[in-house]
């Protein structure tokens, strides 16, 4: 049977196999499909770079009006009105979302307003763009550390010590940043941790400068290190001879390394230019009763070693026995069997530093000690007073640790 | 044979795939540019209008007198880009072969801008959406393509709109896919990526890498935190509820108003939100940065709260007055302020470690986004591309659950389909849509009964029905039915001496109807329900009576459907 050959497109009948009017018609509508998507794709190309205008124009305004709005919000700010600050910044942010100062001034007015989760998370977002900005890493780590958090804090604060600064102050702006970070350490009795940090403060502190040296010296005091901090007491003492502040840290770094002398002097040079802090007095007192009791005091006669001796221990047998008593407080209620070794040790020792005439170095060392475990144990027993007996506790540490 | 047949109708095809390739490129650029063009018009209009820092009058007076201008416009040039756009889009893809007319695109971007740079509660993404469905199907007929692929470019080229409008390009050819065409499988899903993708390119190639909000990092800090997030799912689903009721009773109660009131209701709509923009100015357009405020912990609870009544107000009046924008961002937005506040009332009262209430913000707008839109998928997607973080899938996925069930359970009808309704128009549903084979009503109906015209007095219409032979008469004009009446009915009205009333009076209170394109399981499903005939209607507009069914005109349909099988068989 002979299929009917009809265009499937016009309907028309087929030649040899093909339509002469959709041949024709093809090749007619192919080219206008061409040209027509030869022009629309013109056409896009056209709004294409009318809208990049358009936005590029619009950008322009946002700008302008961003700048405006953290203007207003700067000069609210200095107004000390938080709420209509924050509200600029908003804009400003809102209308210049690309201007990392904006943000940046936005999560500081809010952290100062006590909004510490938006801060936070519009400091998240800014860092997670850049992860190496200094003051970013650094508004974080002060709202870690406002949070409590100390593991996020310090991270953050080492992140801006090593992060990108900008300016010409970036020396000064890190070194800010590290003695923000000790000062943090310090607080929360991170003692190892900030004198790491301390040591490489001192490399980047001004050797001219008296008062990064007596902060610095301060802190190693903080941190247990007495021999650096008295060594930076000096250096700033070597800048100001007479700074009384100086003076009066040279002598507390001196009262805690066991050089009482050395102590006295500085804090008696300090109180002569007028330091009068009521601490300091009472170190300087204490640093003079240890001087004068102590048996071992070098240049000191034999006569007056033993006086010393014998002084020291009938005040201390003396604190024993009335712990014993119970005229201290005495938690337990009944005496501790080691206030009635201590006794029977000390009723024992006794006569025999009082027989000798010659007291030897030996003597002295076992009544020091003997000393040093009776104030030890009454301390402990019978809570702690001050003047002698506490002289006398620092006086045993010293040559009792210098023993052993 | 000849084989020349078959090889010109395959050169045809070749050259019109090639074609559709190109021009989904096209109309991606084309798309792509008209959001990112639209994006920026609403932006330079709100400068424009109420520059940097508005006074109070000015914003009183600018939302009510655009609107006035745009409801002229609405009125008498562009009937058709009132609202969001994506039911329009809908309809012009399911209802009318994706034939979008050309002014369309141009009357949304125009109207669309005025409405919302003008203070206006709504919506950008809807627009754009039917900008660029119109773009596609302009190009589609200017390229001359066959109608299944003209009507295939009109998703392609609202999933590439929509990408470059929320910058979320999968979530955009999901919605395509979920919302517009209403299949997850459909063939067209190529075009719509490649178009996506292309248009999100042009977005930023413009607009740069900027993200539209600055999400929060997401975390699940206790497994018993995803009761908290079914909490959520369920004030998602309450607030989802409030709003759709809200906004399709605001709209009915404008719609029920006199046809010469049409031209002032946006106007009035206007006047509402003026007084709102005064109290709460954070209702203002589109109110992204306030989306981001409440992901970064921004906000108060009370302030939260305060915003989510707002913008649910706000949105419903500027919506159901008749202006021009969308609900794609406000249901965002409610979803952030919803989800905020119970994130904050969790953080307070949960005995175990919770994320931050920006974290409930960000599940909470794929829930309000669920429960509203009532695309889950391409609510879970959407968030999960906003965040990229594969934690968030499972608490989004209970909330948006939660949602869209209790959403669904109270208000059957998705709120683009009811708003359709509201306009007289029938979307199909999925039953007819894949009802690829089967019998559909326009196969049984017949065409042949006549309409008892309206003004006809109830003898008038008792001699037509007694010589029909029917149960029942419709009763309408011009092709409209306008009600049913049975002959039980006319003959108890005449028996009572009650001859000269109007027939209208003895209308059916419900009735059941079909679209030609249901199937026969449905047809016979209603027809059991009515008295003897079952009206055919289109489903633009309802009332266009296209055929009837009766048991007559189905008998007939199944001795001639079965002919040919009983030949074949004999």
């Amino acid at each position: 049977m002979a299929t009917l050959e009809i265009c499937p497109k016009c309907g028309g009948r087929l030649s040899a196999g093909l339509c002469p009017n959709c041949t024709e018609y093809e090749s007619r509508t192919a080219h206008r499909d061409v040209l027509l998507l030869v022009l629309t794709s013109m056409l896009a190309v056209g709004i294409f770079l009318f809208t990049r205008a358009m936005a590029g124009k619009e950008r322009e305004l946002d700008t302008r009006v961003g700048a405006t709005w953290f203007r207003a919000g700067q000069q609210q700010l200095q107004a000390g009105d938080l709420e209509r600050t924050i509200a600029s910044f908003r804009k400003a942010t809102a209308s210049d979302r690309e201007n990392r100062t904006y943000s940046l001034a936005l999560a500081n007015a809010l952290a100062l307003a006590g909004d510490d989760p938006e801060a936070r998370q519009i400091l998240l977002n800014l860092r997670e763009a850049t992860p190496e900005d200094a003051e970013i890493n650094l508004q974080l780590a002060r709202l870690a550390a406002k949070r409590g958090d100390m593991e996020e804090a310090v991270r953050y604060y080492r992140n801006a010590l090593y992060g990108l600064w900008t300016g010409t102050r970036i020396d000064e702006q890190r070194r800010n940043v590290r003695l923000e970070l000790i000062q943090f350490l310090l607080d929360r009795n991170q003692r190892n941790q900030a004198l790491s940090e301390l040591l490489i403060l001192t490399t980047e502190i001004p050797a001219d400068d008296t008062v990064a040296q007596m902060q610095v010296a301060q802190w190693f005091l903080q941190s247990g290190d007495p021999t650096r901090a008295l060594a930076h007491y000096k250096r700033a003492l070597d800048l100001e001879r007479n700074n009384p502040a100086a003076l009066a840290g040279a002598g507390e770094a001196a009262f805690q390394l066991g050089n009482y002398a050395l102590s006295e002097r500085y804090f008696e040079a300090a109180a002569a230019r007028g330091f009068n802090q009521d601490s300091t007095l009472q170190l300087l007192t204490l640093a003079k009763t240890i001087l004068s009791h102590d048996p071992l005091t070098p240049q000191v006669s034999q006569e007056e070693r033993r006086r010393r001796m014998l002084g020291d221990f009938d005040h201390a047998l003396e604190r024993l026995q009335s712990c014993l008593l119970g005229a201290g407080p005495n938690p337990k209620g009944n005496p501790d069997s080691a206030l009635n070794e201590l006794k029977v040790e000390a009723l024992a020792m006794r006569p025999k530093l009082q027989r000798d005439a010659r007291v030897d170095s030996e003597q002295l060392r076992a009544g020091l000690e003997l000393i040093f475990r009776i104030e030890e144990v009454t301390r402990k027993n019978c809570g702690e007073t001050g003047g002698l007996d506490q002289a006398l506790l620092l006086i045993g540490r010293k040559h009792t640790e210098a023993s052993r | 044979m000849n084989t020349a047949v078959p090889a010109l109708t395959q050169r045809l095809r070749v050259r019109e795939n090639q074609i559709f390739l190109a021009l989904t490129i096209v109309i991606a650029v084309l798309a792509g540019l008209a959001a990112v063009l639209f994006t920026l018009a609403i932006k330079g209009v709100s400068y424009v209008l109420f520059g940097i820092a508005p006074s109070y009058l000015r914003l009183l007076a600018v939302p009510p007198l655009v609107s006035l201008l745009t409801g002229f416009l609405l009125l008498k040039y562009f009937p058709e880009v009132r609202g969001s756009g994506v039911p329009q889009t809908e309809a012009a893809f399911h209802l009318q072969k994706g034939f979008i007319p050309g002014r369309v695109a141009f009357g949304k971007f125009l109207t669309g801008a005025l409405c919302i740079g003008s203070g206006h509660s709504m919506g950008r993404e809807g627009p754009s959406v039917q900008i660029g469905a119109g773009i596609a199907s302009s190009l589609g007929r200017w390229f001359r393509l066959s109608p299944a692929r003209a009507r295939s470019l009109v998703p392609v080229g609202a999933a590439a709109a929509l990408s470059a409008a929320f910058n979320t390009p999968i979530a955009a050819v999901l919605f395509a896919l979920e919302e517009i065409i209403g299949d997850m499988n459909a063939g067209v899903i190529g075009a719509a990526v490649l178009a996506s993708v292309t248009s999100v390119i042009v977005e930023r190639a413009i607009l740069g890498n900027q993200p539209l909000f600055r999400v929060p990092q997401y975390h699940l800090l206790h497994p018993a935190e995803l009761l908290a997030y079914a909490v959520l799912g369920i004030v998602g689903g309450i607030v989802s509820l409030a709003f759709c009721k809200g906004l399709l009773r605001l709209r009915a109660f404008f719609l029920g108003l006199p046809a010469r009131t049409k031209l002032f209701q946006p106007a009035v709509g206007g006047l509402i939100i003026g007084v709102m923009l005064i109290f709460v100015p954070q209702v203002f357009g589109v109110g992204y940065e306030y989306v981001d405020q409440a992901l970064n912990n921004g906000l108060l609870l009370k302030t939260l709260i305060l915003f989510c009544l707002a913008k649910l107000v706000a949105t419903i009046v500027s919506y159901a007055s008749g202006n021009a924008g969308g609900i794609f961002a406000p249901s965002l937005y409610l979803g952030a302020m919803a989800g905020g506040a119970v994130g904050i009332m969790v953080h307070r009262v949960a005995p175990f470690a919770t994320a931050d209430p920006g974290a409930y913000a960000l599940v909470g707008m794929g829930t309000l986004f669920a429960g509203i839109i009532r695309a889950p998928m391409t609510s879970v997607i959407m968030i999960f591309e906003l965040t990229q973080d594969y934690q968030i899938l499972v608490p989004l996925m209970i909330a948006n659950m939660l949602s869209f069930m209790i959403s669904r359970r109270y208000q059957p009808k998705p709120v683009y389909h009811a708003l359709l309704e509201q306009d007289h128009v029938h979307l199909p549903g999925p039953a007819s849509r894949i009802a690829g084979g089967m019998w559909r009503a326009r196969d049984i109906m017949t065409p042949d009964v006549p309409l008892v015209p309206s003004d006809s007095s109830v003898e008038e219409a008792w001699k037509l029905a007694t010589g029909s032979g029917m149960r029942c008469v419709p009763v309408g004009s011009d092709q409209m039915l306008h009600g049913l009446v049975t002959c039980e009915a006319l003959e108890q009205a005449v028996g009572s001496g009650r001859t000269t009333e109007l027939i209208t009076s003895l209308f059916l209170p419900e009735w059941q109807h079909v679209h030609p394109d249901q199937p026969l399981e449905l047809v016979l499903e209603r027809l059991k329900q009515n008295p003897g005939i079952l009206p055919v209607l289109s489903r633009n507009p309802i009332h266009h009576v296209e055929g009837f069914i009766t048991p007559d005109s189905l008998m007939q349909f199944l001795q001639h459907a079965w002919q040919p099988e009983e030949k074949n068989g004999g």
